[in-house]
């Protein structure tokens, strides 16, 4: 019975703390902290999504829409492009991490410069330079690689996920690099590689299993940092995304329900691989 | 560990890079009064042959925008603002972190459930939109009449305490579990699953 009641009890406080969060922006007013009004915004706010089916945004022209089903179109396109950034960005850093391990040390250095210059360069610049990049390839030669903004006909995604991705990939590097040249140093892979095993072999089956540990606990960090940047993308590709839709009617009931729509998926997601590590691993995660 | 950092070409081309930016905008204002110059046309033989906004060849260094302001001066110009603003906010969310990541690794880390779960919620908020929505009403100048609410230097500090103060349930929970997880294993070496890493390179990066 634990096994669902500890993560139902966890969900319950993340709820809570969405719920502090929704709140925030009642507690400024202007530059002035108002804690009353933070406190009855909370009070309000719980009332508020005991009957979600009451809830109204602010629609073009000032109409007042119900929140549901509206939300949800914009909701799993933003979840889409989210996930997909996420999927791509491991990967790559996955793929990006194997071949800085195995590839001669002359390849290793171009590599590792690279990723250097992909991370200093702020994610702003990505999706503007990318922009650019289209829409000059498009006038000179008539070809169209890809979208470079939402239209009425159709959603975009190539190169919001690709832009969406690049940061959080060099991270998710960092963090394998760091992990695996502290796992390399351990005993049991020096006492692989005495017995002749090849590097490879080592990776791929020994420590590839123990780097998944490190990676979901940092995840979260890397989602939240993914998030912020998706506000930004959203406002530069003109993607009518979860996040405008809260930016357009900015109440805490509307921000709330963001946050849990947001967080709840990526909460079972995590809930699972933890339960999964502890099943073929035996370690315990904390998430 | 200054000297290690000496031997580092990338971090010393990042490093001079940013470094000269400060200096060469804290210069500009110093020698040339933050001249900012203009061209809204260009003339060749007396006749109109461009108008702003004119690309970097016809204007250097960066070209100008369609007021007629030179882009590259006015970057040079507002370089000081806002890597200043970077490292002032980058320095009061670390400080403030780690003093309450510090202690609730070392004195309240067998509430980490109850933290973590607290925190949670505040991991999911897009950071960007929570600023926003917090700080639209404060910069944002009246619609019709142009007139800020508030003087710029209140803007400043409350642009600066919100940047800073939202970041710091995330940052400090991730330090605690982080400070938490080292000194338990220190206490019992049996039990060490988990490895303290150098986490600076994430959470430290101002966003």
């Amino acid at each position: 019975m634990s096994f669902i009641l500890k993560p139902f009890s966890k969900w319950i406080m993340i709820v809570i703390s969405m719920l502090l969060a929704g709140c925030l922006p009642a507690l400024f007013q202007g530059t002035a902290l108002n804690f009353p009004a933070y406190l009855n915004a909370i009070g309000h706010l719980f009332l508020q999504l005991l009957h979600p089916q009451r809830l109204t945004y602010q629609g073009y022209g000032g109409i007042r829409l119900p929140v549901f089903p509206d939300i949800f179109t914009p909701y799993f396109y933003s979840m889409k492009i989210f996930f997909a950034a996420f999927l791509l960005s491991f990967l790559a850093a996955l793929i990006a991490m194997f071949l800085t391990l195995l590839l001669p040390r002359r390849l290793r250095q171009i590599l590792s410069f690279m990723i250097f210059l992909s991370e200093s360069l702020p994610d702003i610049f990505f999706m503007v330079a990318l922009q650019v990049l289209v829409i000059t390839l498009f006038q000179r030669t008539g070809f169209l690689m890809m979208n470079i903004a939402e239209d009425y006909h159709s959603q975009i995604y190539a190169l919001p996920i690709l832009c969406l991705s690049v940061l959080p990939a060099c991270f998710f590097y960092r963090i394998m690099m760091l992990t695996v040249n502290e796992e390399l140093r351990k005993d049991y892979s020096e006492l692989a590689r005495s017995k002749g095993l090849t590097l490879r072999r080592i990776l791929l089956i020994h420590i590839f299993r123990n780097l998944l540990i490190p990676i979901l606990t940092d995840s979260k960090t890397i989602i939240w940092m993914m998030l912020s940047n998706l506000v930004v993308m959203e406002f530069l590709f003109g993607i009518h995304g979860l996040t405008s839709f809260i930016d357009a009617s900015p109440t805490p009931a509307i921000l709330t329900i963001g946050l849990l729509l947001i967080g709840t998926p990526f909460f079972l997601l995590f809930t699972l691989l933890s339960f999964l590590i502890d099943h073929f691993t035996g370690q315990r995660v904390v998430i | 560990m200054v000297k290690r950092l000496y031997r580092q070409p990338l971090f010393m081309i990042g490093f001079l890079f940013l470094f000269s930016l400060v200096i060469g905008s804290v210069l500009y204002r110093l020698i040339a009064h933050n001249y900012l110059p203009t061209k809204l046309f260009l003339y060749k033989g007396g006749h109109v042959i461009a108008h702003s906004p004119l690309s970097p060849l016809q204007a250097p260094p960066l070209g100008t925008e369609n007021r007629g302001y030179s882009l590259g001066i006015m970057m040079l110009i507002g370089a000081k603002y806002t890597l200043g603003l970077t490292l002032l906010i980058t320095f009061i969310r670390m400080g403030l972190s780690s003093l309450f990541g510090t202690l609730y690794g070392l004195y309240f880390y067998r509430y980490r459930r109850s933290v973590n779960g607290l925190s949670e919620g505040f991991h999911y908020a897009p950071f960007t939109l929570l600023a926003v929505v917090i700080l639209t009403p404060v910069l944002s100048s009246d619609k019709f009449t142009e007139v800020f609410r508030y003087t710029s230097s209140e803007r400043e500090i409350a642009e600066i305490l919100v940047l800073a103060l939202l970041a710091v349930p995330v940052v400090s929970a991730q330090v605690g579990n982080i400070i938490g997880e080292i000194s338990r294993r220190a206490a019992n070496p049996i039990h060490s699953p988990m490895s303290g890493r150098d986490l600076s390179v994430i959470i430290g990066k101002p966003i």
